[in-house]
């Protein structure tokens, strides 16, 4: 039985380590063309494709929670997960690449911009909302990161499970001979994470921007086409009838009520959930990525396909996360449960599903295809870090000429070392679930949407008023955050409750978060001074 | 290297054009659909597996698309393919 095991786990283990292996190669080739230039390593010389933009981001905002979390809250919560978020996204991401992504990219590079707050302190005539945006901008990231670094090790470990159950064994009290079949034996949590993590860090160290582009597309690809190959083989060995349409049915039709409808979903907090994608119209790691364009009509093929990605990607996660929670879903090897009790440790739902329902190779490819998504995250996050820091603190502080561009890639990489590894260490923490943790980290980003419509689309924003909706974000998100962990069903269940007409209306937090911030902003704008004639007309030449 | 002059910018289009109003009236018009109360309870499995919120939702998507790709033919915020150099 032993014997078994091992060999189940080794065909896994090679071929995650070959994935790797090649994704390195990528990066040192990449490195090859690297230009020596701070604006090679940071945006690629603005030199990239529709392609390659499509796919790097989509790579980049499809990450563990795309894959990992939503077949996970499909299994908790049924089908309605692909409303709250992946058709809502498809309307608002793209809303945010034609509304401000091809705007900023016009400002950025006319005016020479890599980041966002060089953008928002040219704009405002101000060094304050800079300095206030970075440390917030960093802190919001953070969790984005450790979304991503907690899935890794729970994919890996999930997916190597057997390969060494002497040295890596997983007891579970009164599972089958006192241990946890679904994961005992695989590398740990913690060294699938930091291997990951390295990986992660080798690649996006010598192939900067240029690098990280091209291994976004690659597991772009990778992902998407493996994930479908996935959701074929599983509906096949789940199904267990002659033909393909044949298990779709009865794997439909094994749903229990709660899962193919929203029986138990509230209409309201559904609908607030649609201030959630706002997030990414400010992701700096996807304002970054806007800078490589090469021109505005770059854009239009991420515009018009994301939408279609996202439902390749989510719709085959959603309907495989429903299905685990059907009768046709074998009883044994149980689903893998939460350390110290009996709850089912939903962000492992897939995985599990990868290892105990495809061929150990198949599965091997298969785990190479959830990491490529999650690292397709990883690196541009890593990157738009150092980046920050580089230019918001470094050449902000110092001047842009006190430093060689060889010295300014070294701080850059330096501060993405120092970010990685202090992610790395909250990752070593109990974290029960990667879609609470990224509804969060959303929402945080989410509250600061009013900041960058009205930065693009209103003169009357003044830097009093930005500050003050910045300071409203993070207050209104702190505040509720502290709420939620008072909560006694937790940060993931944690929403407000609006009465109106007797009735207690369940709303996401969010839309407090924006709120705060928009009022904070227009108020305070509204009776400050607005910013000087020549700032508006750098950005407003039509109507000055 | 991209100047830094107030006029570098290029111009947008001025005011909304009658293809930037259809995509807002569109955009406007998929948020609401997206909100399918009518489907709530509804447990109907399309074309036999598929259920019919899932199916009306990867439906949105497929409209997004292409409403999206109306506004890059109609609605396309820019002129010039690059800015001044």
């Amino acid at each position: 039985m032993m014997i078994a095991e091992m060999q189940n786990g080794v065909p896994q283990f090679i071929i995650i380590l070959v994935y790797l292996s090649l994704l390195l190669a990528l990066g040192l080739f990449s490195s090859r063309l690297f230009k020596g230039t701070k604006e090679d390593y940071q945006v690629a010389s603005h030199s990239i494709g529709p392609f390659l933009l499509l796919m790097s981001m989509f790579g980049t905002t499809m990450t563990a929670f795309a894959l990992v979390g939503s077949s996970g809250e499909a299994f908790r919560e049924g089908i309605g997960v692909y409303g709250m978020l992946a058709s809502s996204s498809g309307i608002i991401h793209s809303l945010c690449f034609f509304l401000i992504g091809v705007k900023v990219w016009r400002f950025a590079r006319a005016h020479n911009y890599t980041t966002q707050i060089e953008f928002f302190r040219d704009r405002l005539n101000n060094n304050l909302v800079g300095w206030l945006l970075f440390p917030i901008l960093v802190g919001m990231i953070i969790p984005y990161l450790l979304v991503g670094v907690i899935s890794a090790g729970g994919v890996v470990q999930a997916l190597t499970a057997g390969l060494a159950p002497d040295m890596f064994p997983v007891k579970l009290e009164g599972g089958p001979g006192g241990i946890d079949p679904a994961v005992h034996g695989g590398i740990p949590a913690w060294l699938g994470s930091l291997t990951i993590c390295t990986v992660v860090l080798v690649y996006v160290f010598f192939g900067g921007m240029r690098g990280t582009t091209w291994a976004n597309t690659f597991q772009t690809l990778v992902f998407m086409v493996l994930g479908v190959v996935t959701f074929f083989v599983i509906a096949n060995k789940l199904g267990k009838q002659d033909g393909f349409f044949e298990n779709l049915r009865v794997l439909g039709e094994s749903i229990p009520e709660e899962g193919k409808t929203r029986v138990e979903m509230s209409k309201t907090k559904f609908f607030t959930y649609l201030m959630i994608p706002l997030s990414v119209g400010m992701f700096p790691h996807l304002f970054q990525h806007w800078m490589t364009a090469k021109k505005a009509s770059t854009f239009k093929l991420s515009v018009v396909c994301h939408p279609l990605f996202i439902m390749i990607v989510w719709v085959p996660c959603v309907l495989v996360g429903v299905w685990a929670t059907g009768e046709l879903m074998p009883a044994k090897p149980p689903l893998p449960r939460l350390p110290g009790g009996d709850i089912v440790d939903a962000n492992k739902v897939l995985p599990f599903l990868v290892k105990t329902q495809t061929a150990p190779i198949l599965g091997g490819f298969l785990a190479a295809g959830i990491l490529a998504a999650i690292m397709s995250s990883l690196d541009s996050q890593f990157l738009c870090i150092g980046t920050m820091f580089n230019n918001d603190v470094v050449n902000h502080t110092f001047g842009a000429d006190r430093f060689t561009d060889k010295q300014q890639v070294l701080f850059t990489r330096l501060f993405i070392v120092a970010i990685v590894a202090i992610t790395y260490l909250l990752s070593l923490g109990n974290v029960r679930s990667v879609f609470a943790l990224g509804v969060w980290c959303f929402s945080g980003f989410s509250s600061l949407f009013p900041l960058v419509v009205a930065a693009l689309y209103w003169r009357g924003l003044t830097a009093s008023g930005a500050i003050a909706g910045i300071l409203a974000a993070i207050t209104s998100w702190s505040y509720l955050f502290y709420q939620g962990t008072l909560d006694p069903q937790g940060l993931s269940k944690y929403v407000l409750r609006l009465p109106i007409g007797g009735e207690s209306y369940e709303v996401m937090p969010v839309v407090a978060m924006v709120f705060s911030t928009l009022i904070a902003m227009v108020v305070v704008s509204l009776v400050t001074p607005k910013p000087p004639q020549e700032t508006l007309a750098k950005f407003f030449p039509d109507q000055a | 290297m991209p100047n830094s002059t107030d006029s570098s910018a290029p111009p947008d289009r001025k005011g909304l054009s009658s293809g930037a109003l259809l995509i807002a009236g569109l955009v406007i018009v998929l948020l609401i659909l997206h909100q399918d109360n009518w489907l709530w309870h509804n447990d109907t499995l399309l074309f036999g597996f598929m259920p019919i919120g899932l199916a009306w939702h990867a439906g949105i998507s497929i409209a997004a698309s292409f409403t999206w790709f109306l506004a890059t033919r109609v609605a396309w915020p820019l002129d010039e393919e690059e800015p001044q150099r």
